[in-house]
C-alpha cells in the first residue's frame, strides 16, 4: 500500500515538472507576441477606457483617419478622403467600401452616426476628444457623412485618430435598459481593426487573435496572437524578459536599460520624445510669487545630472513647456542651466541675501521614485543657497486635489506632461497653462506676467492654418518662458524592450502607446 | 447550539455597520475629487459634473451613507469607479484566487506544521533542537524576500516552476464556473489544466507556509507536551497502547483546541494582508492586488466592499473555530 502510494505521488509530481505547454500565451511560438502590463486592463469599450491600456484596444478597433505608422502625419483609415470647409466648420468624409466588423456587420455612414451618437450620449472617456468642438453629424449617403463642428477647430481631425467604430449590430442586440451597450462592449470587442478578442481574464491576462477578414489583407508577416500578461513586478518582467518567456516591455526602469542594452538578445528602442517633467512654481501665494525668487530656482536645478544620472542619459533637457519635437515648439527659446552665482544674486535681489531663511516645499506623488529624486536633487542644489526646500511625498488624488487651489497647493509641485507631442498642442496648453486647467499649478496666467496667456491660447486653439498657428503657440511659450512658472527639468525618452526577434516596431511620435501591432512580427533563428 | 450560532450570526449586523462607518468616513476625510479621478484627467467639467451625479457625490454625505448601507441590505456593494463593474461582482472573481491560495496554504501548513510539532514534542532532543531552530529561522526570513529569493532561484536559474500567475494561460481553462483554479480544472474536465495551476501555486504557497511554519510547530509542541503530562496519558500507556495511539488517539486530539484557535488566526493574517505581498510577487490575481489599485485610485466603494469582506470572514472563521470546539471536545457546549 505505502509503495503504491509512494508510486502515485512520483508519477503525480513528474507529471507536473514534464508539463511544458503553454496554449496561448507561449511566447516562444513565432506568432504569438506576449507583452507585460504593469496595470490591468480596466475596460474594453474603447469609448470608455481613459487610461494606457487603450493601447491594447487600437488593434481591435479602426478610426475614421490614422497616423501613418512613425510619423505624425493622417493618413486614410475607414475614411478614403476628407475634405474640410472653408469656414472650418464642416467635415465631409468618404467612408471605405467592403469594411466589416468581427461580427459581420457592414460599416458605413449609418454606422459613424451611431458612434458617435454613442460617445455623446455615455459622455465617458472618449467624449472629453470633442467635447465643446463636435456639434452633429449628418449622414449624406451610404458611403459619405459630414461632421458640423462649433467653432474652427484644427485639433479636431488630429482627435478622430481616437474616436474607434464599434459595431452598430452588437450595439443594438446587446443593449440592456439603454445602457449603450455598455455592459457588453465592457468585456467583449466587435470593431474593424486586425485583431479581435480570444479571451480577457480581467485579473490576469487578455488574448487578442487576428481576424482574418481584416480589411487590410494579411500579407507580408504579422502576428497570429497578442497575449498581454499584467505583471505588477518590474523586477518579474525582467526576469521573464531575459529568459524569453515575454517579448515586449513599454514601461522599463530606467537603471535596468544598461542591462537590456547589454544583451543580445534583446533590443532596446529608444530616442523619441515622450513627455517633459515640470517643477511648477505657485505663482499666487508664497515666496514663489516673486518672479526673482523662481528665476533663482531656475537657476539652483542640476539639469545636466537629472538627465545623466537620474534617467541614465534616456532623456534630455526640456527646453520649454513642449517636447522639441513638436512643430509648434520654439527652437530659440532661453534655456536655464545650473548657475548658483546666478541664483544667489536673484535671491539677494528678492530680499533673501545668504538664503535669508527661506524654507519651501516641494509636493511629489508618492512612492514616484524620478519626482522624488528630482526634488532631493532641487533640495540639494538650494541648500548650497542657504535655503530649506522640504520634500513632501503625497497620495496622487490628493496631490491633485491640493494643487489646483493656490492656497493649499505648495510652493512647487511636481507633474508630467500629456499631450506634449501632440501636433495641434491645444490640448496641452488648456490643461497646463490656462486658467482652469486641471494641471495648471503654477497659476502663472492669473499673474500679471501672465495675463496675455489666456488670449493668445484662445486664439490659437481656433487658428486653422498651422503657421499663424504655430507663430501663436511659439508667443505663448515666451510669454511662459520669460514668467518662469516652471521649472522646466528633463524630456523622456520612450523606450520599448523587446526580445530581439521581434520586428516591425516604430514609435509614433506623437502618441505614447500607438505600436504598430499589424506591422510587427517575430523572426525566430 | 442555535441560540449560540444566532447570537454570532446578529452580532455581524453592529460589526458590519462599525466597518463601513469607520471605512467611509475615513475614505471620504482624504482631500481629493473622485468623480475627476473617475472622469479621467482630462475630462471636462460637464463630463465630471454628470459623472459626480451618477455616482451620487453630489448628495450630503449623510445621504451618500444611508443609501451605501441601504444597497448593502440588498446586496448591492456599490460599483467599482476603476474597473466600471459592481462591487459584488469583482469581489467574486478575484476573492477565489485568494481563497484558494489562503486554503491550500492552511492545508499545507497544517500537513507539515502538527506532525512536526509532534515529532519535536516526542523525539531526541537533538532532532528538536533542529527542526526548532530550522522552522524558526525560515520563519524570521520577510515572506516579501522569500518570495523574491524563490522566483529568482526556482524560476529564473533552475527553470522548474512558473514566476507568476494563477496558470501559464488563460486559453488552458476557459470557464470559470467558480474561479478557484484546481476545482474549476476539475468540474470543467480540463485535467490537463490541473498540474499546470497546481505547479503555479507551489512558490506562493511556500512563501506563506514559510512565514508560519514555526509557530504552528511551538504551538503543537507546547499544546502536545501539555498533554502528554497528564494522568490518562499514563493510563493508556499502561493499558499498553502502542505510543503511536497514545499519541494520535488521546494526546493530540485533546491538545487540537489551542492549535485551531493558533490556525484560526493564521488564516486572518493571510487573509489580512500576508496574501497581499505575494500576490503583488506573483501577479497573483487575487483581492489583495485589487484592493491595493482601489486605494491608489481612492476607489470609494470597493475599498469599502473589500474591508467589508475580509471583516465579515475574520468573524465567520472565529465562529468556526468556536463551533470546532464542540467537536473536539464534547464537554464544550454553547
Amino acid at each position: 500500500m505505502k509503495r503504491l502510494a509512494a508510486v502515485a505521488i512520483f508519477v503525480l509530481a513528474a507529471s507536473c515538472v514534464g508539463f511544458v505547454s503553454y496554449g496561448v500565451g507561449d511566447a516562444s511560438d513565432p506568432g504569438t507576441l506576449v507583452y507585460a502590463f504593469r496595470e490591468p486592463m480596466t475596460t474594453l469599450d474603447p469609448h470608455v477606457n481613459v487610461d494606457g491600456t487603450l493601447q491594447m484596444l487600437r488593434p481591435c478597433y479602426d478610426g475614421l483617419v490614422r497616423y501613418k505608422v512613425g510619423t505624425a502625419e493622417l493618413e486614410p483609415c475607414l475614411a478614403t478622403a476628407w475634405e474640410v470647409s472653408a469656414d472650418g466648420l464642416v467635415y465631409t468624409f468618404e467612408l471605405r467600401d467592403g469594411v466589416r466588423f468581427h461580427d459581420g456587420a457592414v460599416f458605413d455612414a449609418e454606422a459613424v452616426r451611431v458612434n458617435f451618437d454613442r460617445i455623446i450620449t455615455l459622455n465617458l472617456g472618449a467624449a472629453y476628444l470633442i467635447d465643446g468642438v463636435f456639434d452633429h453629424l449628418e449622414v449624406v449617403d451610404e458611403d459619405t457623412v459630414q461632421i458640423f463642428v462649433k467653432q474652427p477647430s484644427p485639433g479636431f481631425i488630429y482627435s478622430l485618430v481616437e474616436i474607434y467604430m464599434i459595431s452598430p449590430k452588437a450595439l443594438a442586440e446587446q443593449e440592456m435598459e439603454g445602457d449603450g451597450a455598455a455592459a457588453w462592449f465592457h468585456e467583449n470587442i466587435a470593431g474593424t481593426g486586425p485583431y479581435t478578442l480570444e479571451y480577457w481574464n480581467p485579473a490576469s491576462e487578455l488574448a487578442l487573435q487576428r481576424f482574418d477578414a481584416y480589411w487590410e489583407g494579411w500579407e507580408g508577416k504579422h502576428l497570429d496572437y497578442i497575449v498581454v500578461k499584467n505583471i505588477a513586478e518590474l523586477a518579474t518582467q525582467r526576469m521573464l524578459l531575459e529568459v524569453g518567456q515575454l517579448d515586449l516591455i513599454d514601461e522599463p526602469q530606467t537603471e535596468d536599460v544598461p542591462a537590456y542594452q547589454a544583451n543580445p538578445d534583446i533590443t532596446v528602442y529608444d530616442g523619441q520624445l515622450l513627455q517633459g517633467w515640470y517643477i511648477t512654481m505657485n505663482c499666487l501665494q508664497g515666496p514663489t510669487a516673486d518672479v526673482r525668487v523662481r528665476r533663482a530656482i531656475a537657476y539652483a536645478f542640476d539639469y545636466a545630472t537629472a538627465v545623466s544620472q537620474l534617467r541614465q542619459d534616456l532623456a534630455v533637457p526640456l527646453q520649454g513647456p513642449i517636447n522639441a519635437s513638436n512643430p509648434a515648439h520654439d527652437p530659440c527659446l532661453f534655456r536655464f542651466t545650473q548657475d548658483l552665482d546666478k541664483a544667489r544674486e536673484l535671491l539677494a535681489e528678492a530680499g533673501y541675501p545668504g538664503g535669508g531663511g527661506l524654507k519651501l516645499k516641494i509636493g511629489v506623488v508618492q512612492n514616484l521614485t524620478f519626482e522624488i529624486e528630482c526634488g532631493q536633487l532641487l533640495q540639494a542644489a538650494l541648500a548650497q543657497l542657504g535655503v530649506e526646500l522640504e520634500v513632501i511625498q503625497i497620495a496622487w488624488f490628493t496631490f491633485l486635489e491640493m494643487s489646483q487651489d493656490p492656497q493649499k497647493a505648495n510652493d512647487l509641485a511636481m507633474v508630467s506632461t500629456l499631450y506634449a507631442s501632440d501636433p495641434v498642442p491645444d490640448k496641452h496648453f488648456e490643461l497646463y497653462w490656462k486658467t482652469g486647467g486641471t494641471y495648471n499649478w503654477s497659476f502663472f496666467s492669473s499673474t500679471d506676467m501672465g495675463a496675455l496667456l489666456d488670449d493668445i491660447l484662445e486664439q490659437a486653439a481656433v487658428t486653422i492654418d498651422d503657421d499663424s498657428r504655430n507663430a501663436m503657440y511659439r508667443a505663448a511659450q515666451e510669454v511662459i518662458v520669460a514668467g518662469c512658472p516652471a521649472v522646466f527639468t528633463v524630456n523622456d525618452f520612450n523606450i520599448r524592450v523587446m526580445r530581439s526577434v521581434v520586428k516591425g516596431f516604430q514609435f509614433s511620435p506623437t502618441l505614447v502607446f500607438y505600436d504598430p501591432f499589424y506591422y510587427m512580427y517575430k523572426e525566430m533563428p | 447550539m442555535a441560540q449560540f450560532l444566532a447570537r454570532r450570526i446578529l452580532f455581524l449586523i453592529p460589526v458590519t455597520i462599525a466597518v463601513t462607518f469607520i471605512t467611509f468616513v475615513i475614505t471620504r476625510v482624504i482631500p481629493a475629487d473622485p468623480a475627476q479621478l473617475a472622469a479621467g484627467l482630462r475630462a471636462g467639467p460637464e463630463q465630471v459634473e454628470q459623472l459626480r451625479r451618477n455616482m451620487g457625490l453630489d448628495k450630503p454625505l449623510y445621504v451618500q451613507y444611508v443609501n451605501y448601507l441601504k444597497g448593502l441590505a440588498r446586496g448591492d456593494f456599490g460599483a467599482s469607479m476603476r474597473t466600471r463593474q459592481p462591487v459584488v461582482r469583482d469581489i467574486l472573481r478575484y476573492f477565489p484566487a485568494t481563497a484558494e491560495l489562503a486554503l491550500v496554504t492552511m492545508l499545507v501548513l497544517v500537513a507539515i506544521g502538527i506532525p512536526l510539532g509532534a515529532l519535536t514534542a516526542t523525539t531526541r532532543r537533538s532532532v528538536d533542537v533542529a527542526v526548532r531552530s530550522v522552522s524558526i529561522g525560515i520563519t524570521a526570513l520577510p515572506t516579501f524576500w522569500l518570495a523574491l529569493v524563490f522566483q529568482f532561484i526556482f524560476f529564473f536559474k533552475l527553470r522548474w516552476l512558473p514566476a507568476l500567475g494563477q496558470i501559464s494561460s488563460e486559453g488552458l481553462l476557459p470557464a470559470h464556473p467558480t474561479h478557484f483554479y484546481i476545482l474549476d480544472s476539475i468540474i470543467t474536465g480540463r485535467f490537463g489544466a490541473l498540474p499546470d495551476v497546481l505547479l503555479h501555486m507551489v512558490m506562493p504557497v511556500s512563501a506563506l507556509v514559510a512565514g508560519r511554519l514555526a509557530i504552528v510547530v511551538r504551538m503543537t509542541r507546547a499544546a502536545l507536551l501539555e498533554e502528554l503530562r497528564q494522568e490518562y496519558v499514563r493510563t493508556a500507556r499502561a493499558k499498553g497502547l502502542s505510543e503511536f495511539r497514545v499519541l494520535l488517539g488521546h494526546a493530540l486530539r485533546n491538545s487540537l483546541i489551542p492549535i485551531v484557535t493558533e490556525l484560526g488566526l493564521h488564516m486572518g493574517w493571510l487573509l489580512g494582508g500576508a496574501v497581499f505581498v505575494v500576490e503583488l510577487i506573483f501577479s497573483w490575481p487575487g483581492i489583495g492586488l485589487y484592493a491595493i489599485k482601489s486605494i491608489m485610485a481612492l476607489d470609494y466603494m470597493p475599498i469599502m466592499g473589500t474591508t467589508l469582506i475580509m471583516t465579515v470572514i475574520f468573524v465567520i472563521i472565529n465562529l468556526l473555530v468556536d463551533i470546532s470546539y464542540t467537536f473536539l471536545n464534547p464537554r464544550i457546549r454553547y
